[in-house]
């Protein structure tokens, strides 16, 4: 879409929603209601927001610091689900002012923040004094520890940048992260940047380096680049924490296996919502168990991204709760089991696309850090990311050969030649 | 023997993120430990124990000793 100058399509319907049988629709609609809405799960997202990861990660040592150099961020305190909550010494206010849903969903895990009006960020703007969107737990991650920044309100600023100007925060926050370590170790100096000192910590970095992506001006203009090409740029390819050229969520894969193959296998590249390891990973399962669970989770995921819903009731939804409204919405005979075996073949469409596309085998890594640089703190002490162990297990799994490419024999499986 | 628990993101009636010191029998392992913070879904819950993984299925034979660290956490999923 950026390269095509296309920000958003947006669609407006007349004539309203129809679904196939509204009296076993709203009947099953219900049942997984009545699941979903008392559950503890639901509750937590509410009351806490998805920021509350940033506690469990922080504690389990899978929360990216500085460019991944770290698990753990000694500031993690300030900025977490406790943080948003409490009331600032300058104004008496809580970051945090209301949370929000989505079109009827009974969860609203979304944040509204409204920022402290002395803060640096916003001294002498209006604008960014009224209620916005506030942090969600990959925005924070990003734009807070990833860069080393532990100013819950410059986090709070550069996140209302993100959304007016239709930048991804993990991808932005990932990317000036890796321009910190570029700036660290001397490959880019003030004079590249336009007399910004990118340094890790620097909440001034944060904020005006927020703008000047947004704007595409000066240093922004590399910035925008991404951290693939903004490394390579730079002659330190390395730095950048990328998977297929899109940036890391929350997770460090040393410490949470499954999520780096997750990561390492993700048509789209580095996602972490594209296969449901977390479970297995805290739990501390073996390494030998991730293939499957990472084979099934992604299968399962394509098929629920495709029914429009949104992953968080899957905390207490299975399958069969997701089949039963979708048969009822269109028919068609909708099972767990066929929606698992629809969702392997987008992912093998997926795959082949990206095949043709240019991209192979090869490209299911991830960055030299992660492979090769032991952890130094948290649950992952002394790890690193054993994927030459992982991906093997996952082809054979999927039926590819040992270049991940779909064998004949998948893909007549699946009737998709 | 006295242990610290730390609870990290876990809803009411426990507190979110406090620490506590608890009093356990000799011999008591991590699942005794668990059973103690009132929780409805004890084994849906993750834990570290001085920051090593205690898998749900090895909880009621590891053993604790004075001192322990217990860190208890939902296992949620991102955002």
């Amino acid at each position: 879409m950026g390269s095509k100058n296309l920000k958003a399509i947006s669609v407006r319907g007349t004539s309203g929603v129809q679904v196939k049988d509204a009296d076993a629709f709203n009947a099953a609609v219900t049942a997984a209601r009545a699941k979903l809405d008392p559950s503890d799960d639901r509750a937590g997202l509410a009351e806490q927001g998805t920021i509350s990861m940033l506690d469990i990660t922080q504690s389990f040592g899978s929360l990216p610091t500085r460019n991944n150099r770290d698990v753990q961020f000694e500031g993690s305190d300030k900025i977490g689900a406790a943080a948003m909550v409490a009331k600032r010494r300058s104004d008496g206010q809580p970051n945090l002012i209301a949370n929000k849903a989505c079109f009827s969903c009974t969860i609203g895990c979304g944040r509204v923040s409204k920022m402290d009006p002395s803060h640096f960020a916003v001294k002498g703007n209006e604008r960014y004094k009224q209620a916005a969107g506030g942090l969600e737990y990959e925005s924070i991650y990003a734009l807070g520890p990833m860069v080393g920044v532990d100013d819950i309100e410059a986090a709070t600023y550069a996140n209302y940048i993100c959304n007016e100007e239709g930048m991804d925060p993990i991808s932005f926050g990932s990317t000036l992260a890796a321009a910190m370590e570029l700036f660290e170790v001397g490959a880019i100096d003030e004079k590249v940047t336009g007399g910004l000192k990118l340094e890790f910590g620097s909440a001034e970095a944060l904020v005006k380096g927020a703008e000047l992506a947004g704007l595409g001006e000066g240093f922004g203009a590399d910035l925008g680049l991404g951290a693939k090409l903004l490394c390579e740029k730079y002659g330190q390819p390395d730095l950048a924490m990328v998977v297929k050229g899109q940036e890391f969520p929350g997770y460090d894969g040393r410490s949470m296996q499954g999520m780096a193959l997750a990561y390492a296998t993700s048509n789209r590249g580095a996602c972490h919502l594209k296969a449901d390891p977390y479970g297995d990973d805290f739990d501390g399962g073996p390494i030998e168990g991730k293939a499957e669970i990472v084979y099934a989770s992604q299968n399962a995921v394509a098929a629920i991204d495709s029914v429009g819903i949104c992953l968080f009731p899957m905390a207490v939804w299975d399958l069969d709760d997701v089949a039963s409204q979708l048969d009822a919405a269109c028919g068609g005979g909708w099972t767990a089991e066929r929606l698992a075996e629809t969702g392997e073949r987008i992912w093998n469409l997926e795959r082949r696309f990206n095949l043709d596309a240019g991209l192979s085998g090869k490209d299911d890594t991830l960055p030299k850090r992660i492979l090769k640089e032991a952890l130094k703190s948290g649950s992952g002490k002394g790890m690193v990311a054993e994927l030459d162990k992982m991906l093997p297990a996952y082809y054979e799994m999927r039926g590819w050969d040992d270049d991940g490419v779909p064998t004949t024999q998948t893909l007549q499986r699946l009737s998709m030649l | 023997m006295k242990i610290t628990v730390r609870t990290v993101a876990i809803r009411p009636p426990a507190p979110p993120n406090t620490e506590r010191s608890i009093e356990l029998p000799d011999g008591a392992v991590v699942a005794d430990a668990l059973s103690q913070l009132g929780l409805a879904r004890p084994d849906s819950h993750a834990t570290l124990l001085n920051d090593e993984t205690v898998p749900a299925g090895r909880r009621a034979e590891t053993a604790r000793k004075a001192g322990d660290i217990l860190t208890v956490f939902p296992p949620i999923k991102g955002g």
